[in-house]
C-alpha cells in the first residue's frame, strides 16, 4: 500500500506538472483539493485519465470523484479496492 | 489625415540574449545547430506558481514578453489584444494528436488540448489581466504578424489609443523533422552566426516571441513610428517586389533615397535569398544592407523580430556589427524599410521612421 502511495504521487506529480514538488512533500492525508495542493476542476479531469491510463480503472459516476480524489489515502484505497474486486 | 502610430513598447524573447537588458545584442550567441531555442527568461517572476505549472513553454514565454513589453511602455490597461503565429502552440497540438493517435481516441489529457489552440496567448494574456478589449489572433503563414499589425494601425486610425501586438513561434522536433524533409532546413550543422557564408539549400529553424505597444501618442520611451505596413503573395518576378516597395514608398511620399536602412530577411538559403540582394543592389543603392535570421532562426512571424531589431536600431542610432551585410556609415538613421518573405511566397514590408 505505501508503495502504490508514493507511486501515485509520483504520476500525479508528472500528471499535474507540479514543477520543484516531491513525493515525499505530498500528505497522504491532505485534501488534494482546496486547501492542501490546491488542484482544481482541470486537474480533477487529468486524475480521471491517470486511474485511466495507469490503472484501468473508469469513473464512471463523476460525482463519485468528490470523495475518491480527497486525497493520496482516498485514492490508493480505491485504486485497491478496485484491483482488489478486479 | 493619417495618426501616426508609435511603438512606445518592446520585448523579445529569442534564441539570444534580448529580453531584461538594456544593451542591443552586446554577445551574440553561436549556435553549432539547425534547430534554435529561446534563451529562457525567469518566468516565475512575471507568472504565479499556480498558473505557471499548468502554461506550455510557447505560452510562458509569449506571457512573459508581452507583460514585460507592457512595462517597458508604462501602461497596465490595453485597448486591443492582437496576436500574429503560424503554429500557434504547436507542440500541444502534437502532444495532443499523438495521444489520440497512441490511445486509440482514449484516455486524453485536457491541458494539452486546451493549449493548443493558435489563440490561447492572447486569451492568457486578458484573462490575466481580466481584459474584455477586443482580442484578436491572425493565423496567415508567413504573413500572420504582418496581418496583426495593420489590424492594430486601423485600430489606431479609428481612435484607440494602446494596442498590444505580438508575433509568436514554437520550434517542436515533430514539425522540424517532417519539414526537414522536404529541405526547410541545411543538412549541414554550419555555425549560425556563419549563415550567410552557407551557400546550400535551407536555412536554420527557429523561435520567439517579440511583443509590442502600438500607440496614438508619442511619449519619453518612443522607439520609433511605423509609417505604413504592406504585403505581396507570390511575386513572380523581382520586378513585382521593386513595385510593391516604390508604391509603399510613394502612398507616403518617401523616395528610395531616404531609406537609411534596409533589414532583409536574408536566411542563408540559396534558392530565397536572391531577391534580397536585387532589392539591396537595384532598388535600395544607398542603403544599409541588414540581417537578422543569423540570430533567431526562421519561422513564420519572424518579421517580429526583424521589427524589434529595427525598434532598437530607430531609438539608439546605432547598429551592431552583427546584423551588417555591407558596412556603411550613417550619421543619422531616420528611415528604415523591414522586408521579409517566407519562401518567396508571402513578403511583407515595414516602413519605419525615428522619433
Amino acid at each position: 500500500m505505501e508503495d502504490l502511495k508514493y507511486k501515485l504521487k509520483e504520476q500525479l506529480i508528472e500528471a499535474l506538472n507540479l514543477e520543484g514538488m516531491k513525493p515525499e512533500e505530498i500528505d497522504n492525508t491532505a485534501p488534494l483539493f482546496g486547501e492542501g495542493l490546491g488542484l482544481d476542476s482541470i486537474d480533477a479531469l487529468e486524475l480521471i485519465v491517470l486511474l485511466e491510463k495507469h490503472y484501468n480503472i473508469r469513473i464512471e459516476d463523476p460525482k463519485d470523484g468528490r470523495k475518491i480524489f480527497h486525497s493520496i489515502d482516498t485514492m490508493a484505497e480505491y485504486i485497491q479496492s478496485k484491483q482488489l474486486s478486479a | 489625415m493619417k495618426k501616426a502610430v508609435y511603438i512606445n513598447g518592446i520585448a523579445a524573447i529569442s534564441p539570444q540574449h534580448t529580453f531584461e537588458t538594456a544593451e542591443f545584442l552586446p554577445t551574440p550567441v553561436n549556435y553549432d545547430d539547425n534547430y534554435l531555442l529561446v534563451v529562457d527568461a525567469d518566468y516565475k517572476k512575471y507568472i504565479n506558481p499556480v498558473q505557471i505549472r499548468r502554461m506550455s513553454r510557447i505560452l510562458k514565454i509569449s506571457y512573459t514578453c508581452a507583460k514585460n513589453c507592457m512595462q517597458d511602455a508604462g501602461i497596465t490597461s490595453l485597448d486591443a489584444i492582437i496576436t500574429g503565429t503560424g503554429y500557434g502552440c504547436i507542440d500541444d497540438t502534437e502532444k495532443f494528436l499523438l495521444s489520440m493517435l497512441h490511445q486509440n481516441e482514449q484516455m486524453l489529457n485536457p491541458t494539452a488540448f486546451m493549449q493548443s489552440t493558435h489563440n490561447s496567448v492572447s486569451g492568457i494574456i486578458a484573462l490575466n489581466m481580466k481584459s474584455n478589449a477586443y482580442n484578436y489572433t491572425y493565423v496567415h503563414r508567413g504573413l500572420s504578424f504582418e496581418s496583426s499589425m495593420i489590424d492594430a494601425m486601423i485600430h489606431i486610425q479609428e481612435g484607440k489609443k494602446n494596442i498590444l501586438i505580438g508575433g509568436f513561434e514554437e520550434n517542436s522536433k515533430n514539425h522540424f523533422e517532417v519539414t526537414n524533409k522536404i529541405s526547410f532546413w541545411k543538412k549541414n550543422h554550419i555555425p549560425s552566426l556563419a549563415l550567410l557564408e552557407d551557400k546550400n539549400i535551407g536555412t536554420i529553424a527557429g523561435e520567439g516571441a517579440n511583443f509590442f505597444v502600438l500607440s496614438a501618442d508619442k511619449t519619453a520611451n518612443t522607439y520609433a513610428s511605423v509609417l505604413d505596413v504592406s504585403m505581396l503573395y507570390k511575386p513572380k518576378s523581382y520586378d513585382e517586389v521593386a513595385a510593391a516597395i516604390q508604391d509603399l514608398l510613394d502612398k507616403n511620399n518617401i523616395s528610395t533615397a531616404d531609406i537609411d536602412v534596409y533589414i532583409s530577411g536574408l536566411n542563408g538559403d540559396s534558392t530565397m535569398d536572391s531577391i534580397y540582394y536585387e532589392v539591396a543592389d537595384k532598388c535600395l543603392p544607398s542603403a544599409a544592407l541588414l540581417y537578422f535570421k543569423h540570430l533567431c532562426g526562421e519561422y513564420y512571424t519572424v518579421a517580429s523580430f526583424g521589427l524589434w531589431v529595427a525598434s532598437m536600431i530607430l531609438k539608439r542610432q546605432e547598429i551592431p556589427a552583427i546584423l551588417q551585410v555591407s558596412k556603411q556609415e550613417k550619421k543619422q538613421i531616420k528611415y528604415i524599410l523591414l522586408h521579409n518573405h517566407y519562401r518567396n511566397i508571402n513578403h511583407g514590408f515595414y516602413l519605419l521612421k525615428h522619433e
